[in-house]
């Protein structure tokens, strides 16, 4: 019997006498454990947790496609998985006992935009939505203590909310709004293209006043706001991505504190040219240094060095979006919507990706984006 | 020894088979790209352009006479610009893109009624001489092509009125006009900047290479190309069908087909389809289309038979419907084929992404086709 193994059925037989072994029995002694939304061959929609060797330890189905995920504060086995935007659901569960716990439909005239954060205390969740009427964007606040209740909602200061995060303050949420007009129906096409207006804006936890919004300059007008990283120290790394002609080249990484004006990191055009006017993720290292992006339509993960402001490099991998951390400083998992997984790593010398031997990422094919769990 | 080793070399090429789009060459790339784009783009962009060259004239003279039969021709030449735009309209790269002229051609679809608010606001803030070519172009998007048109042609009352010599006549014939005009333009800038001189848009994509600031390779164009011809069938399934269809016959919703106004939804359709077929077949049957390129390089011939049945099915239903889409919907007679067409398109859309993109050697993933 191998460990796996015999973490397996010692999981096993702690269900069984009704005790459930810490998250951390899920992973092999040194691995991370990571969630990713996936589709099988079937297009069935999954989200699974799975370790450092692509070893699955949870595999929950969805009603549909997921997309972006968070993880209660105090409670690291209890998930809330959320379906692609305009969703109409998100999923809590249990990854230690497998087991969905809640799911929360989206309430009359407003849809899910993917994405959420908890409070510090693990009790109240914050989720974009939008306004089905109107697309105009809101934060829904729902009390995890309450079985998800919905008990209040404050708005996002745009169109087209769509990544949050809690700041280490504790106390600031920062959300990307898209600035995108789309048919809450049949999205897809944009209905603003002349009059996008996307931002970064900081909002008060406990009330949702607006604290600080950063915006672009005004011609790179036609660039969204999409998904956002966190630094420890409280950096935001926000990456975009151009709604304007795809021959056009425009930064697509910037960085911001509140209060401040965006930084936009450059690339050297030929690289730049790669990413295709698209970034789908955004993720900061273990040590908060090092940044990586993924673009999936490129099929390119690019790393920064943030202090510098420059790129160490990037790696070719085909559909790679979903992205997270690895535990050791300058390595990151990256998924890809054709199936596999792939270990990216800088070092001094190169950027390089190695792919993880894995059946269960092999098979399937990996959406948007990934969480460190452990 | 002589036939082992023929046998040998047999087995090697049926194990190589799977993998030979891969071993395409890059000239092999360039002579799909330069089949697809002159066989297929260009000529469709100069059809828009002379199609939508009528509707300006058209428009003058049915706005000088006001007869009710040159109300009528211009409803024609409405309906000839449309169908050229939607013999194009799924190739989304390109000049298309330059100054938002997609949206501004066909602001659709439309669920906040942003075209009759526009329209409403231009007609009541504007006079017959402010309302010009060069003012509609500044304006919203959604009032600057066609679907505002068609809501100064096609709205109850709205020919009849157009007829008369009223004030009120003279203010919406200064819109048509104005937006007649301007798809006239767009369609003859789009077409020109493509296809004339040393800078065409055309010429650009040919030289793909190291050198190329977008396009490094020529097989990075041939992924445009397929996302073009997957977004005609995307469109067409997602969008034109599936909304309006809605879940059954008594939920479907007739107004949101692309043309209800003009009962042309079906046959947009019916272009956009013929479109998608005359992409990947070759509009005469080119040697190096995308059909040719699976038979002849991938070795991918039961798939090109499968996708060509598919294409030829999927139109044939769709020409075979008798109904408009507008009528069609709710009727329980004609629905079945609706739903019927839905599902092929459906399917085809699915063929295209899983099977024709690794054919061609260009894998597409749904994260990249989807975006967030």
């Amino acid at each position: 019997m191998n460990r796996r193994h015999f973490l397996q059925a010692t999981a096993a037989t702690a269900l069984v006498g009704g005790l459930l072994p810490p998250l951390r029995a899920l992973a092999l002694s040194s691995s991370s454990l990571y969630l990713g939304a996936r589709v099988d061959a079937k297009g069935k929609g999954f989200v699974s947790a799975f370790d450092d060797e692509g070893q699955s330890s949870f595999d929950l189905a969805l009603p549909a496609r997921g997309h972006g995920f968070a993880q209660r504060p105090g409670r690291p086995e209890e998930i809330v998985a959320f379906g692609r935007r305009p969703g109409r659901f998100m999923v809590v569960a249990d990854v230690r006992s497998g087991k969905l716990l809640h799911t929360v439909e989206a309430i009359e005239n407003r849809r899910y935009c993917g994405h959420g954060a908890f409070d510090p205390a693990g009790r109240l969740l914050h989720v974009t939505e939008l306004e089905y009427d109107t697309g105009d964007g809101v934060i829904g606040v729902y009390d995890a203590a309450d079985g998800y209740a919905r008990v209040g909602e404050f708005r996002s200061g745009g169109l087209d909310p769509h990544e949050i995060r809690l700041l280490p303050d504790g106390e600031t949420l920062v959300v990307a709004n898209g600035g995108i007009l789309t048919d809450p129906d049949a999205p897809g096409i944009n209905l603003n293209i002349d009059e996008m207006d996307s931002s970064l804006a900081y909002l008060r936890l406990h009330d949702g006043a607006q604290l600080a919004t950063a915006k672009l300059p005004n011609e790179l007008f036609q660039l969204s706001l999409r998904h956002l990283a966190i630094a420890p120290d409280g950096m935001v790394a926000v990456v975009m991505q151009y709604e304007g002609p795809s021959s056009d080249q425009v930064p697509l990484v910037a960085l911001n504190r509140p209060g401040e004006k965006l930084t936009t990191l450059d690339l050297p055009p030929r690289v730049l040219s790669r990413l295709r006017n698209y970034c789908g993720s955004a993720a900061f290292d273990a040590s908060g240094k090092v940044l990586a992006t993924t673009s999936p339509v490129g099929g390119v993960t690019v790393l920064w060095d943030t202090a510098a402001g420059h790129c160490l490099g990037y790696a070719e991998i085909a559909d790679g979006c979903g992205l997270a951390p690895a535990s050791e400083d300058g390595r990151f998992i990256v998924t890809s919507g054709q199936g596999g997984g792939y270990l990216v790593t800088s070092s001094e010398a190169e950027v390089s990706r190695q792919p993880i031997g894995s059946k269960f990422l092999a098979d399937g094919r990996w959406d948007n984006h990934m969480l460190r769990l452990i | 020894m002589a036939s082992r080793m023929r046998f040998s070399a047999v087995l090697l090429l049926l194990a190589l088979a799977p993998l030979s789009a891969k071993a395409a060459t890059e000239d092999d790339y360039l002579a799909l790209n330069k089949s697809v784009i002159y066989g297929h783009i260009l000529p469709r962009m100069a059809a828009f352009a002379e199609a939508a060259k009528g509707l300006t004239p058209a428009a003058e003279k049915a706005c000088t006479t006001r007869q009710a039969s040159d109300v009528k021709a211009l409803q024609g030449a409405f309906v000839t610009a449309m169908d050229g735009w939607e013999g194009m309209q799924h190739v989304r790269f390109g000049p298309i893109e330059f100054f938002s002229r997609g949206s501004r051609i066909f602001f659709w679809p439309d669920p906040r009624n942003s075209v009759g608010r526009q329209l409403a606001d231009l007609l009541a803030k504007g006079t017959p001489e402010t309302i010009t070519e060069a003012s509609v172009a500044k304006e919203s998007v959604a009032v600057q092509g066609f679907p505002a048109l068609e809501r100064l042609l096609y709205d109850e009352g709205a020919a009849a009125k157009l007829a008369t010599k009223t004030a009120e006549a003279d203010k919406a014939c200064a819109a048509v006009r104005a937006i007649a005009a301007n798809i006239t333009t767009m369609a003859n800038d789009m077409n020109k900047e493509w296809a004339e001189g040393d800078d065409a848009y055309a010429l650009d994509l040919l030289k793909a290479g190291p050198e190329h600031v977008r396009f490094m390779r020529h097989r990075e164009v041939t992924l445009e190309l397929f996302k073009s011809l997957y977004n005609a069938v995307e469109l067409v399934s997602d969008h034109k069908l599936a909304q309006p269809l809605g879940a059954s016959v008594k939920t479907a919703k007739p107004k949101l087909g692309e043309s209800w106004r003009s009962a042309r939804s079906l046959a947009n359709i019916r272009a956009n389809l013929a479109a998608a077929q005359g992409l990947y077949a070759g509009e005469k049957g080119e040697a190096e289309s995308p059909s040719a390129f699976l038979r002849d390089i991938a070795n991918e011939g039961e798939l090109d038979a499968l996708l060509t049945r598919a294409f030829a099915q999927t139109l044939a239903t769709a020409q075979g419907i008798s109904s408009t889409l507008e009528a069609g919907v709710a009727d329980a007679e004609v629905r079945p084929q609706l739903d019927k067409l839905a599902r092929e398109a459906k399917a085809l859309k699915t063929l295209l992404a899983q099977r024709l993109a690794p054919a061609l050697g260009v894998p597409v993933g749904f994260n990249a086709l989807d975006g967030d």
